[in-house]
């Protein structure tokens, strides 16, 4: 039975999640800090989600605990273009991110567990009519932590911890390819020379791709937490970086572009005329020679376009978080955070192809991910021996700069308001709620990613990219 | 304790304001500034051959940029989208057009295809060749004209088409000159679009224009002169011309004969194309006697003309009663200025400049109001079309759209 649940949310945890904190980090990976925006490096709560903001934390537990818990994502968000002023609003489902925490004080200093979280990860719908679809209309990216943990307390004022993160991840990506970018394969044509110059029009849907790659990897969790005073703690947390080298498949369907070559078109190349006769379609050009097309076929579908391996390395960077925790009395406690995420680390995306020999396949997405700051401000009332309320707000950078905002992730700063309770339902089992509102500030971006895999520029950013998110987050905890 | 309540929520609600303000400056809507500038935000223009910016007998970027669909553009502050064509053109001008001599030495089939800057839309959608239904059919449709420009211009899109694509708030149309000056030049009537046709295929281009939610659309009248005015391009010379030109001797030594029915009186009457002229003459020129013959079938007859003339007037009256029934503008002004261009001594040459040597391009073959083919205008005729149409724009609509200089 336990393992069919453990299965359950291995599978559960394998639902993708979206921009609910700096780049494609997700913070919100306990109902109880999430109620405090996500403080609590120096005074974890104590349903065991110690394990992801601070293992340190477990340190002193009595007896086991087990939570198990879900934060609800509800995304809106859209983009405006320049050009038209059309808003294209985001296509993307209520999206649940799970944790599940069992800990265990095995000694009054030592204590241990195992967590299953979900930090890092995205996914991006959009409808297939918008013009992003050519950089991705469905994406995701996941990354399932599973953590075994030890803590223990060194001192009454201090206590360690650390843990190995087993990390399961995968990665999908779907986008159309548009003919008007593709170059012509046409021996004799000036090199780059692309279908948009023979006036095939930008947004002419051809290839949908789908890449597809999964990757286990691992990773460490350090934390500290130190009590100057029975009121004061300070805590610090560090989690490494995850290093993902992807490998995954490559499948691609043709799109028919319904195109009819509208008269005959002479074609002046070093080896003669060529001519491609009115009544070709260009679908058919594209694939097998036919007559109509004057004998003149492409192939793209049996030499580019066909099921091969695909290769990328993408890394969830390493944070650090320090905290400090100040109970100005027996019932309120005050808290504050500072994160720091290595988002640099995340700079440029090479998709490799590594059996295509034209090398037309191959991506260089560059990112150039800034660094972040994040700051968390969080407040606890323990009301009653039954509820205890949380409110907190929270303020971070945006990763992404000004030249890499994307489809793929719309990013931006963003300022958070949460408030959050634990009531206790029974004498060993306790519910935790939380909401919390995300809203990002309006940012510039783009819909396309350059051709011939050039260095963005903010000159291609072509309008408004909006969003802001609700989250529910909800959890039992069960003491044994 | 109400007050500090008040406190709290006018402190939340600063900091949820400061959080949810929407960045209204980081649109950036082309709203032209002036009285009535949101109809004119993204203007398509429908068109032809003069309206894609066709020159001597030729394309490229910058005669593209020469068309008074550019500089209506420019006028209204609305972005100019064209598909750019490479240098040397496609085809290419004509340099001399009695040697047939073009740009960087090439041919009528020389193409160097599209700029590889891809504009998000077209603003202009016209195709030289475009005749009414190619602006809602293209190949294989029967009667349509496709040519390699309606490729690599549209891409295979038609362009109504393309038109749709841009979303456009102001769209002008100007259909038809095609529908006639096909037949004129093969002096052969039954080739001209009937008027029935001609007012269904007009009715389906302006209602797919329509469709778009346009908030308004100029369209207008056929012809570049009124053929009842017996104002004509000066690709088309009378027959008396002939006569008198070759009586004066320019043609000799060539064994090159003008009949006597081309003198006037009657000769006055008939109109002979420059590729049916020259095209004799150049086979004299190459040793072979030639004669014109003011009655060939290629050559234009005084009841034809006339044939032309009503026919024009009746596209028109359907173009001015469709513009009535929609609300929109029509202007009959081109052929008003060309009718007083025609007036003036130097603007339409009555017979092109043949010297000898024969010229090249630059001595204005045709008179100044045209390009070196005698059909399209020059690029100084386009800036007096885009005055007179952004005038008609704002009488009809009231906006301000400032004048072309």
């Amino acid at each position: 039975m336990r393992a069919c649940v453990w299965y359950a949310l291995v599978l559960f945890a394998g639902v993708p999640t979206l921009l609910s904190a700096q780049g494609f980090g997700i913070y919100e990976q306990g109902t109880c800090a999430m109620g405090r925006a996500g403080t609590g490096v120096a005074a974890p709560c104590s349903d065991g989600s110690a394990m992801f903001f601070n293992p340190a934390g477990l340190a002193g537990l009595t007896g086991a605990h087990a939570t198990i818990g879900v934060t609800l994502i509800d995304i809106q968000g859209g983009f405006t273009d320049d050009v038209f002023q059309q808003h294209t609003e985001l296509d993307d489902p209520l999206i649940g991110v799970p944790q599940l925490y069992i800990s265990y004080g095995a000694t009054s200093k030592l204590g241990i567990g195992v967590g299953l979280f979900a930090p890092y990860g995205l996914e991006t719908r959009w409808p297939m009519t918008f013009d992003g679809r050519f950089a991705g209309y469905k994406n995701y990216l996941r990354s399932i932590y599973i953590q075994p943990t030890l803590a223990y307390q060194l001192t009454p004022r201090l206590s360690l911890g650390g843990g190995l993160d087993i990390v399961l991840g995968k990665v999908e990506l779907n986008q159309h390819l548009d003919l008007a970018d593709a170059p012509v394969p046409l021996p004799g044509l000036p090199l780059g020379t692309t279908f948009s110059q023979f006036g095939i029009a930008p947004g002419t849907d051809f290839v949908n791709a789908h890449l597809e790659a999964t990757k286990t990897t691992v990773a460490a969790h350090f934390g500290a937490t130190f009590k100057a005073t029975d009121r004061l703690s300070f805590g610090a947390n560090f989690l490494t970086q995850a290093k993902f080298d992807y490998s995954g498949t490559a499948t691609f369907t043709q799109v028919p572009t319904n195109l009819v070559v509208p008269a005959d078109l002479p074609l002046a190349l070093p080896l003669g005329t060529l001519t491609i006769p009115a009544g070709c379609h260009v679908d058919d050009l594209l694939t097998a020679p036919t007559a109509a097309c004057g004998g003149l076929g492409f192939g793209l579908f049996n030499t580019v376009f066909v099921t091969q391996p695909v290769t990328t390395t993408i890394k969830n960077p390493a944070q650090l978080v320090l905290g400090v925790a100040y109970k100005v009395t027996n019932a309120w406690t005050l808290l504050g955070d500072y994160q720091l995420t290595w988002w640099s680390q995340f700079n440029e995306l090479d998709i490799t192809f590594p059996q295509d020999a034209t090398g037309f396949l191959n991506r260089k997405l560059f990112e150039h991910y800034q660094n972040t700051s994040g700051f968390r401000f969080g407040a606890e009332w323990a009301k009653s021996a039954k509820w205890t309320l949380r409110g907190g707000y929270l303020h971070h950078d945006g990763a992404a700069p000004a030249e890499t905002v994307t489809p793929l992730l719309p990013e931006g700063q963003r300022n958070e308001f949460t408030v959050g309770a634990t009531v206790k339902l029974a004498k060993a089992l306790t519910a935790d709620l939380a909401y919390q509102f995300v809203r990002q500030g309006d940012r510039r971006g783009r819909t396309r990613e350059p051709i011939f895999n050039q260095v963005p520029t903010t000159g291609l950013n072509n309008g408004l990219y909006t969003l802001h998110a609700h989250l529910f987050g909800v959890s039992l905890g069960y003491a044994f | 304790m109400t007050h500090r309540r008040g406190l709290l929520a006018a402190g939340i609600s600063l900091v949820l304001a400061a959080a949810g303000c929407h960045e209204d400056d980081l649109i950036r809507p082309p709203v032209p500034p002036y009285t009535g500038g949101s109809m004119f935000q993204r203007y398509v223009s429908v068109g032809n051959s003069i309206t894609a910016g066709f020159q001597s007998a030729g394309i490229d970027s910058v005669t593209q940029l020469q068309s008074y669909a550019a500089l209506v553009a420019s006028a209204m502050g609305s972005p100019y989208y064209y598909p750019g064509l490479n240098w040397p053109g496609c085809p290419p001008l004509f340099t001399n057009i009695f040697t047939g001599a073009r740009v960087a030495g090439g041919t009528s089939i020389t193409c160097a295809f599209r700029s590889p800057n891809i504009p998000p839309f077209l603003t202009n959608v016209a195709v030289p060749g475009a005749e009414v239904i190619d602006g809602i059919s293209n190949f294989p449709t029967p009667g349509t004209n496709s040519n390699a420009l309606t490729l690599l211009m549209l891409g295979g899109r038609t362009q109504t088409q393309a038109m749709m694509a841009a979303h456009p708030t102001f769209v002008s149309v100007w259909l038809g000159n095609n529908d006639l000056l096909g037949a004129a030049q093969a002096g052969d009537t039954t080739l001209a679009t009937d008027t029935a046709a001609f007012r269904v295929q007009y009715s389906e281009v302006l209602d797919s224009i329509e469709a778009t939610g346009a908030q308004g659309a100029l369209l207008i009248a056929v012809g570049f002169g009124h053929l009842s005015n017996n104002v004509v391009p000066p690709h088309f010379s009378r027959g008396s011309t002939w006569f008198n030109v070759a009586a004066s001797g320019a043609f000799a030594p060539a064994p090159f004969t003008v009949a006597a029915n081309c003198a006037s009186p009657g000769g006055d009457a008939v109109l002979v194309s420059f590729a049916y002229g020259f095209g004799l003459l150049a086979q004299a020129q190459a040793g072979t006697p030639t004669t014109l013959d003011c009655t060939a079938p290629p050559v234009v007859q005084a009841v034809e003309t006339a044939f032309f003339a009503r026919l024009q007037a009746a596209y028109n009256a359907t173009i001015q009663s469709q513009a009535a029934a929609r609300g929109w503008a029509y202007t009959d002004s081109v052929n008003t200025t060309a009718d007083s261009l025609a007036a003036i001594p130097g603007q339409f040459a009555p017979f092109p400049n043949i010297g000898n040597p024969p010229p090249d391009c630059s001595t204005n073959t045709f008179g100044l109001a045209f390009s070196c083919d005698g059909i399209h205008p020059s690029a100084a005729t386009h800036r007096l079309i885009a005055r007179k149409l952004v005038r008609a724009i704002n009488q009809k609509y009231g906006s301000a759209i400032p004048a072309v200089p």
